[in-house]
């Protein structure tokens, strides 16, 4: 069970949050194209190792929380809200 | 002032307490409530004019209510024994130009957790730390009991609880609460 | 009362000898005392065979003292409380206790599946892989039955079970798991520190492994030092001390669960208490002290009743006073037997002899000769003899040649000791092998824990204390307390330890057992091996080694040696299994809690609920929410019911519930830009007081919700979404305002449960609404006409009325705040008698909506379009919106997609069903045929068929006016249907007007 740092709710337990897929895509402008659009809907990557996410807390605050997660270890690098930049440790597992 | 026949989500249901005496469960009535939300950019400003906090966990008392920060730049305002009508007029004009307010008076019951058991009965459903070297009073979270999303606010020390729950909710929640609190 | 004829005179530290009870196994009845386990209390009444094996049928006694144990197990109480696959050795007795043995038939002594040994040879690892093969018909007619009946492990209660489980939440600054000797000073050194301290002990006493009597601590005997440690501990107020609780689970970020047995050591448990609480605890810093397990030795017919653990048969002493036998002879391969024999002769009990593995003898070994037991070196056992209890032993040395045969009534074996790894490997930290101990033992944490004591392979008194001192120390400093002095670990003698000697097979050809409870032998494994199974992984799963209740406490080192002897390799290089929770079994009603039957999950009643039931409404689960489904009338069928709740619509007035629509107040000066992007069609030129019906897309362009959303001013708009996608909706807003666009002005909650609402429809609606609310609100076309919204006031209350409809007659939505819901109810209720006002339900508005060609839920599944549904031309070119570019990709925008049509019953018989799927030939039928489905379904009062919604490729253009076929292969249905337009009834909207 995750233990996530909700930024403002201090950390919370998984169960109140919703898991919202890759926060490290980024919308189009809407005057993009298509394959802007498509990319950004359904073109992932699927690291083992760090990656950016979208935990939307609405068992509590609900503020979409930005996290950086380890999703071999599970390990929590950094929380913050949409507006943050937050830094990715480099290192990646092997896949 | 109406003169409609008013329902309560528990209907006449007031009180229960335990048979061990452990724990007290006391249903408040006749408090208003409205969501404030600070126009985007202006939540110090609000917060100055109802001399409000804005720190998350951290419940404002004024004279006239209490304030509970949900999230940036928005609060819960509770009044005790206030009409619903007038409280959310009061507030509105009050912060007029800097926010809005959702009138939410209706949307919850408050139910007051209190008796030596009390954060005994809090750990049965709620998943925060309510030891007292970390939480006291004016202390407030938004987290979920027993599946329902429950807004609690720490109204003293002893300790005692005021939780504030959908009122879909509820029966349902009473339900469970009740149930697990004879057992103290 | 009958004597128990192997309880000792005296001592048993847990048992209270002044408090006798009775219990019942397998229907007779025995005496006991309170502080037994049904385990002790059988062998002090010396009863020997408790159970027969999972396969072989094979009789089975007691292996251990403790929750690993792998045969006793037995059903525990009667009727809806009784419990399959419960460890004797951990029931702790009650008077009036009921146990049953499990597995046999008829009775324990005399098995007719027992004649599966006979066909043993036949039953070997990989049986049922290699018989139950085909045909795969065989499978679930006679296979299954066979499987089922010959290895079922006990019967699980029929009945609902009628005890209370809950949950429970705690945290600490330090969790110490295990309160033997290095868990008790951890907990000791932890909790000076005023750190936030939890032990959980899985026994009703602490203590562990140590032996009360025979050892000393800080001077004192092991015994009353304990005690005196429980009340220190016991006094910090900042120390809890979980008795009967077993941690199982160790998850992420160091939250790990715990089951609490509290009242299963009653009778019954006492009014409100729950029987089990699932505990669920948030550590910063764990310690496991979760000590070790005693291995078996593998020689044959090492699972006859009377061959048990060394240590076992000594903690059956110390604790409860209760000796399996009289006469015993002990085999071991290390120093901690010749504990057991110097208690047993202080105990009165004849030593045959002890039989050590080791060519030498070390101090332990010199002391028990100095006391005058028999010891012989390089000794190992070949063979017990007996027939349902042990009577002899045959003794071998290393090479194989028989050396004696002793008689014996126990056979007390001890094939040396393995770490508890199992929580340290659940969070993933692989064991590593010490070839010294014999034993895995943890390494290099992942999670915020360190193991100490025997658990991290220290078995020394004295190095426990140390270890375990340290290791509370430096948790509790690691969590953040301040740690002042250090103080100093209890103090115990050292004692020599000389070491282990490896006997993974003591030489034999017959069977040899390594795991007891799925009698998995030393050949499965050898067989497994030969027939390519290479992987640790693998062979578990083939012979099911370590697969069952017990999680191969015992079995697991023995296993894997076999497996690494059969390679030719060492032990680390076939490495150990991994563990998972849970560490024992826990019953699924503790993870329930609360959570089951019409608790599964919370129930949301509307403000009218009472209202509905006084009208005998009959409701559905409409997610969480309970809303009114029809309502009945005496004598009416169902159907009878639905159709005059729709018709009276029609003709009448109708009054329906609709507070469970998702209500969403937003506020801001950008809001109606925010809806402009969310919604496909546009929201700026709406004016106050109207509304508006939207429909919002996903991003990928697919259709997400629909509803009406009305302006209120300016800067304030009121959404509605629908039921069952209110929360969703605001996630999705939330997203947008929060992730998107976070520089709007646009602020919004849920306002769902602050109103509540009902729809009024029907051509009486006007005069009812009128005289409810007293002429409060002009309800004439003018000055409310259709998408129009009014606030007024109703005797003093807010309400809002808005002139939409989901039925297509004249219809009103009414909110007004929860409280005065009934009322505002019962008032429009009370004006409807004179005008033939109906209540309807769920059932009947779908009646309405499908004859009106109105979408919802069946509609709305996920992968239709706003032009599939017949609404792409609400969708804005105007603007961007959320989904926009998606939705124009050429498979989204194709002519030949499958979009809305009606469907109407042509033949005389015969009836629609949602599902069908849509053919031009009946007789033509299969998946590339099929043009479509149908999607909703209705036997319609106003048009007097059977009509439906559905999805036909082409479409109207394509097929207006067909005559094709729905067929529905599941009941062999095929009827003759025609394509029309969805708006069946009323289609130009005139009734909308009254
Ligand atoms: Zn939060």
């Amino acid at each position: 069970m995750h233990q996530i740092d909700c930024p403002w709710c201090g950390v919370r337990d998984e169960a109140e949050f919703q898991y919202q897929g890759d926060a490290s895509v980024t919308r189009p402008d809407p005057d993009a194209g298509e394959d802007d659009f498509f990319s950004y809907v359904y073109v992932r990557d699927n690291p083992k190792g760090w990656h950016t996410e979208w935990w939307h807390h609405n068992g509590g605050c609900r503020q979409w929380v930005k996290v950086v997660r380890n999703t071999a270890t599970h390990e929590i690098h950094a929380t913050g809200l949409p507006r943050d930049g937050l830094p990715v440790p480099q290192a990646r597992l092997k896949p | 002032m109406a003169d409609l026949q008013t329902a309560a989500p528990l209907g006449e249901v007031s009180e229960f307490s335990a048979d061990g005496g452990g724990a007290v469960l006391q249903v408040r009535p006749d408090f208003a409530m409205v969501q404030v939300f600070a126009k985007t950019g202006k939540a110090g400003e609000l917060a100055q004019k109802l001399d409000i906090v804005s720190d998350p966990g951290k419940a404002g008392d004024t004279s006239s209510f209490a304030a509970l920060p949900l999230s940036p730049g928005q609060w819960m305002l509770i009044a005790d024994n206030a009409n619903a009508n007038t409280f959310g007029q009061e507030i509105t004009e009050q912060i007029s130009g800097l926010g809005y307010v959702s009138e939410q008076s209706d949307a919850r019951i408050c139910i007051r957790v209190s008796g030596p058991n009390a954060r005994d009965l809090m750990a049965r459903g709620c998943r925060l730390d309510l030891h007292p070297s970390v939480t006291a009073k004016g202390f407030c979270a938004q987290t979920q009991m027993a599946q329902v999303g429950v807004l609690i606010h720490q109204v003293s020390d002893e300790p005692a609880y005021d939780l504030y729950v959908y009122a879909g909710f509820a029966r349902s929640f009473w339900h469970w609460l009740t149930e697990t609190a004879a057992q103290f | 009362m009958t004597r128990q004829v192997n309880r000792l005179d005296a001592g048993g530290a847990w048992i209270d000898r002044d408090q006798p009870l009775k219990f019942k196994f397998d229907g007779r009845i025995y005496p006991g005392f309170a502080g037994d386990t049904l385990a002790s209390a059988l062998i002090a009444n010396g009863v020997k065979l408790m159970g027969r094996s999972f396969k072989y049928h094979r009789p089975r006694g007691v292996l251990t003292a403790g929750s690993e144990e792998p045969n006793a197990l037995v059903e525990l109480r009667t009727g809806a409380y009784r419990e399959p696959n419960t460890r004797a050795t951990m029931v702790e007795l009650f008077d009036g206790l009921i146990a049953t043995s499990q597995n046999r038939s008829p009775s324990l002594k005399f098995d007719l599946m027992a004649v599966n040994q006979l066909f043993g040879r036949f039953l070997t690892a990989g049986f049922y892989y290699k018989t139950f093969m085909w045909p795969a018909s065989f499978w679930e007619s006679v296979y299954e039955k066979i499987i089922r009946r010959s290895a079922g492990l006990g019967r699980a209660a029929t009945a609902e079970d009628p005890d209370i489980y809950e949950h429970a939440h705690a945290h600490c600054d330090v969790l110490i798991v295990g309160g033997g000797p290095a868990g008790l000073a951890a907990a000791l050194s932890a909790g000076k520190t005023g750190a936030r301290v939890i032990l959980v002990e899985e026994q009703p006493n602490a203590g562990g492994a140590v032996s009360p009597t025979r050892d000393e601590i800080d001077g004192i005997a092991a015994g009353a030092w304990v005690a005196q440690a429980i009340s220190e501990l016991d006094a910090h107020e900042n120390v809890t001390v979980m008795t009967r609780t077993t941690l199982f689970g160790y998850y992420d970020h160091n939250v790990l669960a715990a089951l609490e047995r509290v009242t299963d050591h009653l009778r019954a448990a006492p009014d409100h208490q729950p029987r089990q609480r699932l505990w669920t605890i948030r550590a910063k810093q764990v310690v496991l002290a979760c000590g070790s397990h005693e291995r078996m030795l593998t020689f044959d017919n090492n699972d006859l009743p009377g061959v048990i653990l060394s240590g076992a048969v000594r903690k059956f002493a110390e604790r409860f006073g209760a000796i399996p036998g009289r006469r015993v002879a002990i085999c071991t391969n290390n120093d901690d037997a010749y504990e057991t024999a110097h208690l047993l002769k202080v105990a009165g009990i004849e030593i045959v002899l002890v039989a050590d593995a080791r060519s030498t003898l070390g101090p332990a070994g010199q002391q028990a000769l100095a006391a005058g037991i028999r010891v012989e070196t390089g000794i190992l056992p070949a063979y017990a003899h007996g027939m349902q209890r042990v009577s002899g032993v045959s003794l071998q040395n290393i090479d194989g040649n028989f050396t004696e045969k002793v008689a014996c009534d126990l056979l007390a074996v001890s094939g040396g000791f393995s770490p508890d790894v199992n929580l340290a490997s659940q969070t993933g930290a692989a064991p590593v092998w010490r070839d010294d101990i014999l034993g895995f033992v943890p390494t290099k944490p992942v999670a915020r824990e360190r193991s100490a004591g025997a658990g991290n392979g220290v078995f020394d008194l004295r190095n426990c204390l140390i270890e375990g001192h340290a290791a509370g120390l430096e948790a509790a400093k690691t969590a953040g307390a301040k740690v002042g002095r250090k103080g100093s670990a209890p103090k115990a003698v050292s004692r020599e330890i000389t070491a282990p000697v490896a006997v993974w097979r003591c030489p034999g050809k017959g069977k040899a057992f390594v795991d007891f409870q799925n009698d998995v032998t030393a050949k499965d494994i050898q067989l497994a091996h030969q027939e390519g199974y290479v992987s640790v992984e693998h062979v578990k799963r083939y012979t099911t080694l370590g697969m069952s209740t017990d999680q191969g406490k015992i079995s697991n080192v023995n296993g894997i040696a076999l497996l690494a002897k059969a390679r030719g390799q060492d032990i680390p290089e076939v490495g150990t299994t991994r563990f998972r929770p849970p560490y024992s079994p826990v019953a699924i009603g503790a993870f329930a809690g609360h959570e089951r039957g019409k608790n599964f999950q919370p129930t949301r009643r509307t403000a009218m609920h009472e209202c509905h039931e006084k009208l005998g409404a009959v409701f559905i689960e409409a997610g969480q929410w309970l809303r009114p489904q029809y309502y009945p009338q005496p004598g009416e069928t169902v159907m009878e019911t639905i159709w005059r709740e729709a018709d009276q619509v029609r003709k009448t007035a109708g009054i329906c519930d609709v507070s469970t629509l998702g209500k969403i107040e937003i506020f801001g000066t950008d809001s109606a830009e925010f809806l402009n992007r969310l919604y496909i069609n546009g929201w700026k030129m709406l004016a106050p007081g109207k509304a508006r019906y939207g429909l919002m897309l996903r991003e990928d362009g697919h259709v997400f919700d629909d509803g009406t959303t009305s302006r209120l001013a300016d800067d304030h708009f009121f959404m509605t979404t629908t039921t069952a996608n209110a929360a969703g909706v605001l996630a999705h807003m939330e997203r947008a305002s929060q992730v998107l666009w976070p520089d709007l002005d646009v602020h919004f909650c849920s306002a769902t449960e602050q109103w509540c609402g009902v729809a009024v429809a029907g051509p009486n609606t006007r005069k009812i609404l009128g005289n409810a609310f007293g002429y409060a609100i002009d309800l004439a076309d003018d000055a409310l006409p259709f998408m129009g919204v009014r606030t007024f006031q109703w005797r003093g209350v807010t309400a809002r009325i808005f002139r939409i409809s989901f039925s297509g007659e004249l219809a009103f939505e009414v909110n007004v705040p929860w409280r005065f819901g009934a009322a505002m109810w019962d008032a429009i209720w009370a004006a409807g008698q004179d005008h033939e006002l109906v209540p309807y339900g769920t059932e009947a508005l779908n009646v309405l909506r499908i004859e009106k060609g109105h979408v919802a839920g069946n509609e709305l599944d996920g992968r239709t379009t706003a032009a599939d549904m017949g609404l792409g031309r609400m969708m804005s070119t105007k603007k961007p919106f959320v989904g926009q570019k998606m939705a124009g990709r050429v498979g989204m925008t194709a002519p030949d997609r499958a979009t809305l049509v009606g469907i109407k019953l042509v033949q005389e018989t015969g009836r629609l069903r949602g599902g069908a799927h849509l053919v031009l030939d009946k007789n033509d039928a299969n998946a590339e045929t099929s043009l479509g489905w149908i999607s909703s379904v209705t036997d319609s009062p106003g048009l007097g068929c059977w009509i439906g919604l559905g999805y036909l490729k082409g479409g109207l253009p394509a097929h207006e006016g067909a005559r094709i076929h729905a067929v529905f292969p599941m009941y062999d249905e095929a009827v003759e249907v025609e394509i029309c337009s969805p708006h069946f009834f009323d289609p130009d909207g005139e009734r909308l007007n009254g």
